[in-house]
């Protein structure tokens, strides 16, 4: 008994319980899986598109960010992200906020995709290894453009690196800028061959070939305008294109946009009368023929944004609401519908002269209409008002309210419309299901109109401007020059994060925006006269936009820069060239 | 009230059975027992050794007691005092008289499973008692150990119902292991009342717990019975409590006036019937003409001393056969918001049962019960108090026109006050429960003397039951001036939504454990040691649903709402670890003490071949007080130990699988055409040898005590270092790689500091007093870490944490305001890379510390110490007199950063009201013919008021907006009175204390400007927080 006892215990003391230790985690997949199972290899393909980042800022309160970089538009109130990262004075210590973009991992992602595809001898089918290599490819392009346009050149990685190469290999140099657009180029060329033009309804979202040549369209466009407006340089190239390859590009642009003109299913979208309706359908109808790759949205499926929560004008809102005053310079870039040019004499804004809203508003580019709320815009069956006071007696019977609601005056006067979908009543906060283009048709004919035009292609150039155009019920232009073809470019692609990117393609964006403070209306009406009296006023939050020579390329940062040496940072930056 | 009448019941009918005992009559015995100075002492147990047969003495010390039989030995024991025995054979009369226990060298410490005597205990632990822990009420015990064990870091900074712990911290080390009778558990869901004693394992006295014990381990033991006379307790508090501090914000018409000057017009911010006029400076109401006096949200939102109340009923005793401890617990705390929707109660029940079946076999089973409630409105207290300081005071925070309809405050669809109550916003309630069981069975072998083999089961089941309903309400203005003669509603936007959730958890613990233990003294020669084998498994689920659009809210039911857009989660959890635990505690003469420990842990979330972790430690005690030089030259000296340790210690709570490469399921999908796709991810690379950090911490102690207590010390000096801390290499790859390299153990960082008690105690006459300050100082640094080392030497100084304090945080230093325009136009720094162009008067001037001319991150310096604050004091002040007690806890902290931001710093940032306190510092700019000066230079501390809170400039971090903070609060004022026992005696009642207790009362610190409106415990300061409590508290305790 005494025996017993102390041997049973010296058992369990000696012999702690080891199998209760093997237990595996329980949301893990095994790198064998995926390897051999096509939907598995097809989920991990997936999750790159779900982190690419479509959309600049991101799918809910930052999304106007590119186009406050811009001055098209603001936010409502000054702490909010948008503004703050337009307004930061952007240096190699303070990352360049909203408008970083580093997404390695993801096109780690695309690199191992591609090697398991080409690697697999397990048997993925031909067709699949093809499509899926195809995709993943666009992915890494699309990305590859995302940073060439920020930083210039860039380390160009394809193949994913491993940790036992040894270190000259892993630490990769920049590229030359025109060696990743030449990239880009050459990888487009190829995958259109590959990629269907389209895939129906079901699997809408997915790169196509008409995707592809869009990508190479816009990065074409890009690199020939560098090539001919910049004088930034780093050695190699790594910044900086030779001016004697613009012409190449401008061809290359050209080429893409044309050959999805006239052989993609895609095309303008013209399905109603009414210009203005028109154009704002081709935003809220999702998957129509203008689109030629976009983010899928679906409520039910909960995949949501912010867009119509945030932009919805007071009055009409639950929540948020009214967060894009438009500035008054950006509403003037919108021509009068006769194609007079649509600036305001501004020693008029003065409070005391009366204006017709119809005439000075009502009266513009149908495309206005559709992309910016100001006083009186019939809206959900009623009207958006911006007037922070009225003069005069009200007749009661008329319903007219002495003063607008509060959030709409309070900053610029016009608010933001486009893309708000005017059938949603009371948006609620990441409930809002319309897609985000990626690519449009309205773009390609304006790459191509660009690019025509620095072809000395002036003829091809007007048609393609006038295309655009006509389609926004806005009369012909008869002669094309930079200035009006930037104007439609600006004017037709506004708000879709294309304006600010353009303005430093162009290298303009110092003069346009460095030292300036953008401005608004306040709106007061007369209501004897039924008439406005308009009064400048600051479109800002008290702050100076800085945008320095040095900012044509943002900085890749101290952080990235100690951790390869090999990397050089851009001119004007510590630690950069010249 | 009802629920704690059926829980008192309970109590009572488990008790009833058990408190019958015999008794006999044969000899009768008398005596005196008294104190030193022959005082007499009433209430001291005189019982038959191990038996459960004696008395207590009366008022004047006298007892009697009666025997069948005279070969016993009597035990005198009373709290405080040596406990004496004496023979009883052939005695008919017994004085005594009790030797104060001074130092307290015969209490019991609880160390790592096992029990010593004080002082015979070789390592730093810091010990709590009951006596300590019942004295001031709390609603949570950690916060009862706050200002009582020197190198414990402490900081409440929250008072709201439900969330008000004190979040604890050994010497700085981290989120330390907490046991409660050997299980793993939280010390806020155990009841103070329940607690026999806590202790705090400070060094290598932790390392028996091995791989969870790098951050120290806090020990709770509850409490038993006795075989002592049966007890019953009372302790009952009723507490009113209110917010230490609230920031005051501004009224109306300064609020204009600072809008004005901000360059923003008042008029867009008013309501439509409210007009401001720049000239007059006021704000006047236009339908009357009169001035516009506003409304102040914040007084609306709370209500002054809110009560609180807590009740613990238990009972202990036994028989020499069968020994007991049952209690039950109650609290019941409200929050200061007027709406009243916001309530926490908790239940605890507890039985420790211990039986003694034959002479050698002994069985404990305990059982204890635990269910916390919140049930509140649907609002989180931060986006509460968003709101609130968005909350413009032109708006009426009621509507006297329509008090049901919520109002709007100004600001987007926010209505702060009315969001309070459930039924606007909806309701939250949340329970959680655990049940614990442990059954250990002992058996002391009869043929091997001090040999005894155990065998226990714990066991811990925790449930939680979560249920979110959100509702979603209209907010309205009223705007009497509108078309409409009445005046009209006007919608101003819909707060929440319709949608609701219910999430339940529940988890399972096993902890089976098997120990032999030998203890034997030979001689002079004491030995005792053990070995024990423990295997813990947890098994943890959980499942959520969620769905949209509630049919009705009568029925706030999932299966009522509807089916679009619903969804639902599972998660699972799963952890195994077993141990094997060994110790060896010998000493000579009780004066030279040896305690060896060797633990091995192993842990399911690490590789098979790296799984096995050694945590040894040893140390040693050296009592010179009992060394005949001293004993015979001196009896000033009570006690004098000199402690010395090392020990190796881990933590494991840093990794969760991280050897196994793969892919992991995201709950994202990402959609093609109508359909979701399912998503993975890389669990990025693996490292297939990972394993825990590891510690080495180094402790030497001197304990002392001289003149029978009248003088005494504990001081401790300490050093840790910590290895293996998982990093990512960062030196490896480069950004572009594209996978962070998997977490390696690499890192190497360190902690030292001191921890010093001094103890004072004294009796004059009829008064005894004590007073024990207490100091610890702890501070970490990085020893060897993977960072980016440049060519820079000024980015290496900026960033380079080698050799470095860890906690050490940088910011700009400013050198004043810029006064008017011509000192920007001249100033030589650069300080916005602009040329100064976007500076403006009144803004901060920084100084160009490295004279390059412009001002960037190689101007930012050490401008102090984040985080955990590196001193921590107290000095704990007692005074009795007769049945009279007044006792005082002072507690500070110091060498630690708060920051001011948000709101808190800036006023109109994120849309905030400001507060007085800006409105009265503030700098006012004005124009004059040379350009822009500040109109009052002498008065003003903080920039102009700006539209947008802080500009690009005046934000940046700098020691303008954080304050290296010092702190001392009155964390707790206590009367009491006992009532003499001649009065009592009579009644059944042995002890009757009432006491009158006030916390947080009084606070000093240097917080300069924002001192009367913030809590210096609440670091990160943007005036969004429910801060700690301030409360007056009657407490009654009796016992019969």
């Amino acid at each position: 008994m005494k025996k017993l006892i102390i041997i049973i215990f010296t058992v369990i003391l000696a012999l702690p319980a080891c199998d209760v230790l093997d237990i595996k985690p329980t949301n893990m997949i095994s790198e064998q899986d995926v390897t051999n199972d096509p939907a598995l290899l097809d989920a991990y393909l997936t999750n790159v598109y779900n982190n690419v980042r479509w959309q600049s800022g991101g799918r809910s309160n930052n999304m106007a960010v590119l186009a406050v970089c811009g001055g098209e538009m603001n936010v409502f109130a000054g702490w909010q992200g948008p503004y703050r990262t337009a307004m930061t004075i952007i240096d190699e210590n303070g990352a360049p906020g909203l408008l970083d973009y580093w997404p390695y991992g993801n096109i780690r992602s695309t690199n191992e995709i591609i090697q398991i595809l080409q690697n697999s001898d397990t048997g993925f089918d031909e067709e699949f290894v093809q499509q899926k290599s195809a995709e993943a490819r666009f992915l890494r392009a699309f990305m590859y453009f995302e940073l060439v346009k920020r930083y210039g050149g860039i380390p160009l990685i394809t193949e994913p690196q491993s940790i036992d190469q040894p270190i000259e290999e892993l630490y990769v140099k920049r590229a030359p800028e025109a060696e990743v657009y030449d990239f880009i180029a050459n990888e487009m060329d190829d995958i259109s061959r590959i990629l269907p033009s389209s895939y129906g309804t079901d699997d809408f979202g997915r790169a196509t070939k008409w995707a592809a040549l869009a990508l190479k369209s816009r990065a074409m466009l890009y690199a020939a305008s560098i090539a001919q407006f910049s004088d930034i340089t780093l050695p190699e190239g790594v910044v900086g294109i030779p001016q004697s390859k613009a012409q190449d590009y401008w061809q290359a642009a050209y080429d893409a946009s044309m050959e999805i003109i006239n052989e993609s299913p895609h095309a303008l979208y013209n399905h109603n009368p009414d210009p203005q309706k028109n154009y704002a359908e081709i935003f809220v109808k999702d998957g129509n023929e203008e689109v030629i790759f976009a983010e899928v949205y679906n409520l039910s499926l909960l995949k949501t944004h912010s867009w119509n929560f945030l932009y919805m004008p007071d009055g009409f809102r639950t929540g948020w609401g009214s967060n894009g005053p438009i500035y008054l310079e950006f509403v003037e870039k919108y021509e009068y519908k006769n194609g007079s040019p649509g600036n305001l004499n501004w020693n008029d804004l003065n409070g005391n002269v009366l204006f017709d809203i119809d005439s000075i508003m009502a009266d513009r580019d149908p495309r206005f209409r559709a992309s910016i709320f100001y006083p009186e815009t019939p809206w959900q069956g009623s009207v958006v008002y911006f007037h922070s006071k009225t003069v005069g007696t009200i007749d009661s019977e008329s319903g007219w309210p002495s003063k607008a609601p509060a959030r709409n005056y309070k900053k610029s006067g016009f608010l933001l419309r486009k893309r708000i979908n005017e059938y949603v009543k009371l948006p609620i906060s990441m409930e809002d299901e319309t897609d985000w283009i990626v690519f449009r048709m309205g773009e390609i004919y304006l790459n191509a109109a660009e690019a025509a035009f620095y072809l000395n292609k002036s003829g091809e150039s007007l048609d393609l401007l006038n295309a655009i155009r006509e389609r926004a019920g806005m009369p012909d232009k008869t002669e094309v020059t930079e200035e009006i073809i930037r104007n439609e470019r600006t004017v037709e692609l506004a708000f879709e994060e294309h304006h600010y990117w353009d303005l430093r393609r162009w290298r303009t964006a110092v003069q346009e925006l460095n030292g300036k403070g953008f401005h608004g209306i306040s709106w007061v009406y007369n209501f004897p006269e039924h008439k406005y009296t308009m009064k400048l006023k600051s479109g800002e939050y008290g702050d100076v936009r800085t945008f320095q020579e040095k900012h044509y390329y943002l900085p890749l940062g101290i952080d990235r820069l100690a951790d390869n040496p090999n990397l050089v940072e851009n001119p004007g930056y510590t630690n950069g060239g010249e | 009230m009802k629920k704690f009448i059926q829980v008192f019941f309970m109590v009572l009918l488990v008790l009833t059975p058990l408190l019958a005992y015999a008794q006999g009559q044969k000899v009768t015995i008398t005596g005196t027992v008294t104190d030193n100075s022959g005082e007499p002492l009433p209430g001291v147990s005189v019982f038959v050794k191990d038996t459960q047969i004696g008395t207590v003495t009366d008022v004047n010390g006298k007892y009697s007691l009666t025997l069948t039989n005279d070969d016993v030995i009597l035990d005198f024991s009373f709290i405080g005092f040596l406990t004496k025995e004496v023979s009883a054979k052939g005695q008919k009369e017994i004085n005594v008289k009790l030797e104060e226990d001074v130092v307290g060298l015969e209490e019991t410490v609880v160390v790592g499973y096992s029990k010593q005597k004080k002082k015979t205990v070789s390592g730093s632990v810091g010990t709590v008692t009951s006596k300590e822990l019942i004295q001031r009420p709390a609603a949570n015990t950690s916060e009862l150990l706050q200002g009582l064990v020197p190198g414990l870091v402490t900081r409440q900074s929250s008072g709201l119902p439900g969330a008000d712990n004190t979040t604890l911290n050994i010497r700085g080390f981290g989120s330390p292991l907490v046991m409660i009778d050997g299980i793993q558990g939280s010390i806020d869901q155990i009841d103070p009342n329940d607690i026999e004693s806590v202790s705090v394992l400070k060094d290598a006295s932790a390392a028996i717990y091995g791989a969870r014990a790098g951050n120290g381990v806090i020990l709770v033991t509850t409490k038993r019975g006795s075989n002592k006379k049966s007890k019953i307790n009372y302790n009952g508090t009723f507490s009113f409590t209110q917010p230490t501090f609230l920031p005051d914000r501004v009224g109306a018409h300064k609020w204009a006036e600072m809008l004005h000057e901000s360059g923003l017009d008042p008029n867009n911010y008013s309501p439509h019937y409210v007009e401001y006029d720049p000239d007059q400076n006021t704000l006047t109401n236009i339908l009357d003409g009169s001035e516009y006096k506003g409304y102040d949200w914040s007084e609306a939102l709370y209500k002054d001393w809110v009560f609180q109340q807590q009740h613990n009923l238990n009972a202990s005793g036994g028989t020499d056969k069968i020994r007991y401890f049952v209690s039950a617990g109650y609290t019941d705390q409200q929050s200061n918001f007027k709406s009243g929707d916001y309530d926490y109660n908790r239940y605890n029940i507890r039985s420790n049962i211990d039986a003694k079946i034959t002479k050698d076999f002994s069985i404990s089973v305990d059982f204890s019960y635990r269910k916390g409630i919140l049930d509140k409105a649907n609002f989180s207290a931060s986006d509460m108090y968003n709101s609130l300081q968005t909350a413009k005071p032109v708006y009426p925070v009621i509507n006297e026109a329509d008090p049901t309809r919520a109002t709007y405050s100004g600001f987007l669809q926010r209505s702060p006050y009315y969001q309070t109550f459930k039924d606007y916003s909806g309701f939250i309630k949340d329970e959680k429960a655990s049940l614990q069981g442990a059954i250990q069975l002992k058996y002391d072998l009869p043929w091997v003397k001090g040999l005894s083999l155990k065998a226990k089961l714990s066991y811990e089941e925790t449930f939680r039951w979560l249920k979110n309903v959100s509702k979603p309400f209209d907010v309205w203005e009223w705007d009497p001036t509108e078309s409409t003669p009445d005046g009209e509603w006007i919608f101003q936007g819909t707060q929440g939504t319709n949608k609701m959730y219910v999430y339940s958890s529940k988890g399972t613990e096993l902890l089976p454990l098997f120990s032999i233990e030998y203890g034997r003294s030979f001689g002079s020669h004491n030995l005792r040691a053990f070995l024990i084998s423990e295997t813990q498994t947890y098994d943890g689920t959980s499942l959520r649903g969620d769905r949209k659009d509630i049919l009705s809210y009568e029925s706030p039911y999932l299966r009522y709402a509807s089916e679009e857009g619903k969804d639902n989660y599972e998660g699972t959890t799963e952890s195994a670890r077993t141990s094997l635990i060994g110790r060896i505690n010998y000493d000579y003469k009780r004066k030279y003490i040896l305690d060896f420990t060797l633990r091995a842990d192993a842990s399911a979330e690490y590789p098979p071949n790296s799984r096995w972790g050694y945590f040894p430690s040893i140390s040693a005690a050296w009592r010179i007080s009992n060394e005949s030089f001293i004993q015979d030259n001196s009896n000033a000296i009570d006690n004098l130990k000199l402690r010395l340790s090392f020990g190796m210690l881990g933590n494991d709570a840093v990794s969760s699988f991280d050897y196994l490469s793969g892919y992991n399921i995201s709950t994202n999908f990402y959609i093609f055409g109508a359909t979701p796709y399912p998503v993975i991810y890389s669990a990025g690379l693996a490292n297939p040898d990972i394993t825990w950090e590891s510690m080495k911490i180094y402790n030497v102690g001197l304990d002392a005590s001289f003149w029978r207590g009248l003088f005494g010390f504990e001081i401790d000096a300490f050093y840790r270092l910590r290895e293996n801390i998982l990093a990512q290499p960062t030196e490896q790859v480069p950004s572009t790689f594209g996978a962070s390299l998997p977490r390696t153990n690499l890192n190497k960082r360190d902690n030292r500091g001191v921890d010093v008690l001094l103890r004072h105690r004294n009796r004059i006459g009829q008064f005894v007093y004590h007073v024990n300050p207490m100091i610890s100082w702890a501070r970490g640094k990085y020893v060897d870490i993977q960072e980016e080392v440049s060519d820079d030497p000024e980015w290496n100084y900026r960033y380079v944490r080698e050799g470095q304090w860890d906690d050490r945080q940088w910011g700009y230093l400013t050198d004043g305001f810029f006064m008017t325009q011509e000192e920007i136009n001249n100033h030589p720094v650069d300080q916005d890379l602009t040329g100064n162009t976007t500076l403006k008067v009144g803004d901060l001037k920084y100084k160009d510390v490295n004279e390059d001319g412009v001002i960037d991150w190689r101007d930012q310096r050490v401008i102090g110490a984040s985080g955990l604050p590196n001193l921590m004091y107290s000095i704990d002040m007692g005074l009795e007199f007769k049945g009279i007690q007044l006792s005082m806890l002072w507690q500070g902290a110091g060498m630690y950063m708060v920051n001011f931001s948000g709101s808190a710093a800036a006023p109109f940032s994120n849309e905030s009201i400001p507060l007085e306190l800006h409105y009265k510092y503030r700098a006012i700019v004005e124009t004059g013919p040379d350009g822009d000066y500040i109109a009052n230079p002498d008065e003003f501390e903080l920039p102009p008021v700006t539209q947008n809170g802080r500009t690009n400039n005046n934000s940046k971090a700098s020691d303008f907006w954080s304050y290296d903070t010092h702190y001392l609060r009155l964390k707790n004022l206590n009367l009491s009175y006992s009532l003499p026992r001649r009065v009592i005696s009579g009644a059944g009642i042995n002890d009757c204390v009432f006491y009158l207790s006030a916390t947080n009362l009084l606070t000093i610190d240097n917080l300069g400007i924002w001192k009367h409106d913030f809590d210096p415990e609440v670091v990160g300061q943007n005036g969004r927080d429910y801060p700690p409590l301030k409360t007056v508290t009657l407490g009654i305790r009796f016992t019969f």
